[in-house]
């Protein structure tokens, strides 16, 4: 089916897969980065090796901590992008459907959208106490800006032929918004949610770092501080190299997403 | 061939309607329309182009409301749009992209008339075999051609079992030969079925082949300029044929100011 | 990018990063008897008084002119540590625990001196907190750092009142003394391990003691001043100068409340804020002892040992001391 276009006239020998070509980048930076920490005599205070941060990691998943850290993270950023979600489809429909929803969505994205989410924690420290709550609550104000506003783009483009079906068939509200106005305006809430995902996930750690948790029960950012606290450089790396790793996860389950819906339904090419 | 009824489904008395453009003055485009359309007849709407020819068929689709007048449908004053006038656009979007050729009619039946599922299906499935789509009916709608998507549309709008089929030039997107083959299948559908329909086009050709009664409306605002009896000019070899369509020429080409000057220009050649 | 360009990429990187980790050597290369520059890095409080008195009269700048002289003021004791180890300071003054920690992971450094020893409280202002029973869950107990000897006291008293030393890991947070006073005061901390002056100042504000840190280890584990053993090595005249400094400054301190009390009430960013009547009462306060012997060396290592914390115990306490005091700590 997907007939490749402008490669024809091109002769190419051969050339290695696409994930061969970055796992060769990847290991070329592994051997890198171990050569440096073991020929360079920098203090291991400093910089831990890839082994090192090997070990690490082996050593504390199997001991629950990074499985409990990572358990707390994901939680807080589930929980905060539900709820964000939830709030930013329903701002997105009174602004589709009332004018004071558009302007109320206006000025609030206006006056909050820019800022940065760890700007606010000291405030939500002082709602809600040092408690989950508080950063969750930072992940919700940080993901319904970026959804209600894409969101409503996404409803403001719906063509007229489509709307003009949704009336001819004689939809109720809910039905035009549940069936036509979310699945028609999913290319644009889905690039809002990757937006508010990639944005949440960062403040999710950002948060649990400043929130300084000291007991047992904290995320990733805690587990990284507290690695810190106790001079664990091969934790902190390997703290780090689990917050990527979720997050190249989580892109991969986002792209997952939109194969089996938009690039299925032609409204997004594929890439 | 069949005849039409002689009792009226549609009625038109002393229809005006305006656009409202902001605070500014709005414009009129229909003025004055008087028309009546008989149960079962197949109605063509012509006239030059951006004359109101849309506007008239919105009307009575319920999707823009008369300034003066009245539009009704089987006694009923239109208020709203709904599925017992089930309207085709020209626009191949009208099909939900994130629902398979099936699932669109399938979803239409069980929102206007509450179908179980498994009936839906059946019936989805007998127009999809009457408009000749049924090997796509799982496809999803832009893996479609112009003509099989103008098909299933066509099938979606049949299977509401509406009183009238609303068409907005439904074949104006497609080729020449396509565009024929539609034709052709329209009037076996109408044959089959015995729906009344109210077609635009911009096309003599199709409005004398496929209509009892043509329409053909002035140039802004749009009034009607006669009501031509078609009925027994379907045979496109007939001198009846081509009497209809030379008449409706003129009648067109008087009011295109465009046609006008390029009709002059030669004249004053010869002088 | 064509192969031919991949290894000269590589060489890049790998030379950007030599040459980045080289650069931070402050006093290399000098052969002089006292460093280009000392940064002497502290944290606020009522112990903050011999380092405040020392900066102020210029003693060392006056001893050493060639030398640049820089105060720094940290937070916690791991802050210490990391400006310790990336060479950004090279005095110290910490608490046992984080020290150890140091230690424990490699670091040189030792002790040049201790500092003063006194008595911290576990404040709690709801009247519910009796003991640390009374601790659910959710009752936030506010210490500076989780390595922090307020924290490290908590585990022992968990382990001494609720037979395990992690019962209350959950219930800890970190944060500074001064922000901890406030999230008390709050309501956001149910209770708060700081010292002095903050846990006068909170109990002034309705808060009452629900635990006394000299009954859980005893006497022992006063504040440290440490220096890295291979800076004495390379500047050991220099360090037996400053150690002479702090000494009798520090007797200075323990002989004059009221000079110590003005000069903390005057810096605000060291002595923690207050006024020179509440220094003075809290200099008075027979429970603040200025001692330049450690102590408590052997007995925290052998408790962090034992839960976990750090994964030696050093065999004596003069394995962790500067010829300064060595063989006086325990």
């Amino acid at each position: 089916m997907s007939v490749p276009l402008f490669r024809t006239a091109e002769k190419r020998t051969f050339t290695f897969p696409g994930w061969l070509r970055y796992i060769l980048i990847g290991a070329i930076f592994l051997i890198a980065w171990q050569l440096y920490v073991s020929l360079s005599g920098v203090s291991q205070l400093l910089i831990a090796s890839p082994l090192a941060t090997l070990q690490a990691l082996i050593a504390d998943f199997a001991n629950g901590q990074l499985p409990s850290a990572i358990l707390v993270s994901l939680q807080n950023l589930a929980i905060g992008m539900g709820i964000g979600i939830v709030t930013g489809l329903i701002l997105a429909s009174l602004s589709t459907f009332s004018r004071f929803g558009r302007d109320l969505l206006t000025v609030l994205t206006a006056v909050f959208s820019p800022l940065p989410g760890i700007a606010i924690l000291p405030l939500t420290m002082l709602w809600f106490g040092l408690s989950s709550s508080a950063i969750i609550f930072v992940v919700v104000f940080g993901s319904v800006w970026p959804i209600s506003a894409n969101t409503d783009t996404g409803f403001r483009t719906i063509g007229t032929t489509t709307r003009m079906v949704a009336l001819n068939l004689g939809l109720t509200r809910l039905q035009t918004v549940r069936d036509i106005f979310l699945p028609a305006a999913l290319p644009h809430i889905l690039s809002g949610l990757r937006l508010a995902w990639a944005f949440g996930w960062r403040t999710v750690v950002g948060a649990e770092i400043v929130f300084g948790v000291a007991g047992s029960n904290g995320g990733l950012g805690w587990y990284i501080n507290n690695a810190r606290y106790f001079l664990n450089p091969p934790a902190i790396f390997a703290g780090l190299v689990v917050i990527s790793l979720l997050g190249v996860l989580l892109d991969t389950l986002f792209q997952f997403i939109e194969q089996q819906t938009i690039v299925k339904w032609g409204m997004k090419q594929a890439q | 061939m069949g005849q039409p009824d002689k009792e009226p489904i549609v009625q038109l008395s002393h229809v005006s309607l305006a656009y409202q453009h902001g605070h500014a003055q709005s414009a009129t485009i229909l003025e004055d329309v008087t028309l009546s359309i008989q149960r079962g007849e197949k109605f063509m709407i012509i006239g030059p182009s951006g004359c109101g020819k849309t506007t008239l068929i919105k009307a009575i689709g319920g999707f823009l409301k008369a300034r003066q007048g009245e539009v009704t449908v089987n006694g009923v004053p239109v208020k709203k749009p709904g599925p017992d006038r089930a309207f085709v656009f020209q626009d191949f979007e009208q099909l939900f992209a994130w629902r398979t050729v099936l699932d669109n009619i399938v979803y239409a039946l069980q929102v206007t008339k509450h179908l179980p599922r498994r009936q839906a299906i059946d019936k989805a499935s007998f127009y999809l075999e009457l408009v000749d789509v049924a090997a796509a009916a799982d496809k999803y709608p832009h893996m479609l051609s112009g003509g099989m998507k103008q098909r299933a549309a066509l099938a979606r709008a049949l299977a509401l079992e509406p009183d009238i089929l609303l068409m907005d030039e439904p074949f104006g997107a497609l080729d020449a030969i396509t565009r024929n083959q539609l034709q052709l299948e329209l009037n076996t559908i109408w044959r089959r079925t015995g729906v009344t329909i109210v077609l635009v086009t911009h096309s003599i050709q199709e409005a004398v082949f496929l209509g009892h009664h043509v329409l053909v409306l002035s140039s802004s605002p749009a009034r009607v300029l006669e009501i031509v009896d078609t009925s027994q000019a379907e045979d496109l070899d007939s001198p009846a044929f081509t009497a209809h369509s030379l008449h409706l020429q003129s009648l067109l080409v008087r009011q295109d100011k465009d046609l006008i000057r390029e009709q002059v220009v030669p004249l004053s050649i010869v002088q | 990018m064509s192969k031919r360009q991949w290894p000269l990429a590589i060489s890049l990187i790998i030379l950007v990063l030599f040459l980045s980790a080289c650069g931070n050597n402050a006093n290399a290369g000098s052969s002089s008897n006292a460093p280009t520059s000392f940064t002497i890095v502290y944290q606020p409080g009522l112990g903050a008084a011999t380092f405040i008195i020392l900066k102020n009269q210029k003693t060392l700048e006056k001893q050493f002119p060639d030398t640049k002289i820089q105060w720094d003021i940290v937070n916690s004791g791991s802050a210490v540590r990391e400006a310790v180890i990336s060479n950004q300071g090279q005095l110290g003054t910490l608490g046992v625990p984080p020290f150890l920690v140091g230690w424990d992971r490699g670091m040189d450094w030792r002790v040049l001196l201790a500092t003063s020893r006194s008595d911290s409280w576990l404040i709690a202002i709801n009247p519910r907190f009796k003991t640390l029973k009374d601790f659910g869950p959710n009752d936030k107990i506010g210490v500076v750092a989780p390595d922090a000897q307020q924290a490290i006291v908590l585990r022992k008293a968990a382990q001494q009142q609720l037979g395990n030393a992690h019962a209350l890991d959950r219930n800890l947070v970190a944060i500074g003394s001064a922000d901890g006073e406030q999230a008390l005061l709050s309501g956001q901390i149910a209770a708060q391990l700081s010292g002095s002056p903050f846990q006068q100042r909170e109990i002034a504000a309705g808060g009452h003691v629900v635990l006394h840190t000299k009954d859980v280890f005893g006497p022992v584990g006063a504040g440290l001043t440490v220096l890295s053993q291979s800076f004495y090595n390379q500047y050991p005249s220099f360090s037996k100068t400053v150690y002479q400094d702090l000494v009798n400054e520090s007797t200075y301190v323990a002989n004059h409340h009221t000079e110590a009390a003005q000069a903390l009430a005057a810096d605000k960013a060291s002595g923690g804020g207050g006024s020179v009547a509440q220094f003075k009462s809290l200099l008075d306060d027979t429970s603040l002892v200025f001692e330049k012997t450690p102590s408590g060396l052997v007995a925290y290592a052998t408790f962090m040992k034992s839960i976990g914390l750090i994964s030696k115990v050093p065999g004596s306490a003069n394995d962790l001391e500067l010829p300064t005091v060595s063989g006086t700590g325990n």
